[in-house]
């Protein structure tokens, strides 16, 4: 609660800031700026998130699903994360073009990690054929 | 929550806007441009440690532990 009021008003404050900057024609600086914040945010938000991600791997460790799987699920969790913080700040300085070929190279990557579970899957669909 | 960064760049982007303005009306346009550019390149090394800490912590986030 008390983290939230904090993010929100420095939100505020950055946007005013944004708003200024982008007037006085420094977009580049305004883009800047606004990475910063992110970063920033993420940062701070990073050791929430890691505290969800251990209770996934341990529930995970419980239900006795082999590691390779979960390890490509958190894998595939992260290469998400970073390719959308990407591909937003690139589409907040009005460059369309790279957001898309960072959400592209985000979807191939996490397709190449999802092959082993594919083939995991095939295999066991040939197990079960008589 | 370490937000000095995020001032100091704020102050910078606003230093520079106000030369800017200085600088133009002062019919300097190419030492105007120059401190721009000057501005981003400063704030992009700021960025750069900064963006490199942050995929490292990602990255820790996300291993398989």
């Amino acid at each position: 609660m008390q983290e939230m009021t904090r993010i929100v008003a420095m939100a505020i404050v950055m946007a005013v800031l944004l708003t200024y900057l982008r007037s006085a024609s420094q977009g580049a600086l305004a883009s800047q700026l606004a990475i910063a914040f992110m970063v920033t945010l993420l940062l701070v938000l990073l050791p929430p998130l890691q505290q969800v991600m251990r209770l996934f791997v341990d529930l995970g460790r419980r239900a006795q699903i082999r590691s390779v799987y979960m390890a490509v699920v958190l894998k595939a969790v992260g290469t998400a994360y970073i390719a959308a913080l990407g591909a937003q700040l690139a589409k907040d300085a009005k460059e369309e073009t790279t957001a898309a070929v960072v959400e592209m190279a985000g979807k191939v990557l996490i397709m190449l990690l999802a092959v082993p579970l594919v083939a995991g899957i095939m295999e066991a669909l040939v197990g079960l054929m008589p | 929550m370490d937000i000095t960064a995020i001032y100091k760049i704020a102050g910078l982007g606003i230093i520079v806007a106000i030369l800017h303005i200085f600088l133009t009306q002062a019919g300097r346009q190419e030492q105007a441009q120059m401190l721009s550019l000057a501005g981003v390149i400063i704030v992009l090394l700021w960025l750069v440690q900064m963006i490199s800490r942050l995929f490292a912590d990602v990255e820790a986030v996300f291993r398989w532990w």
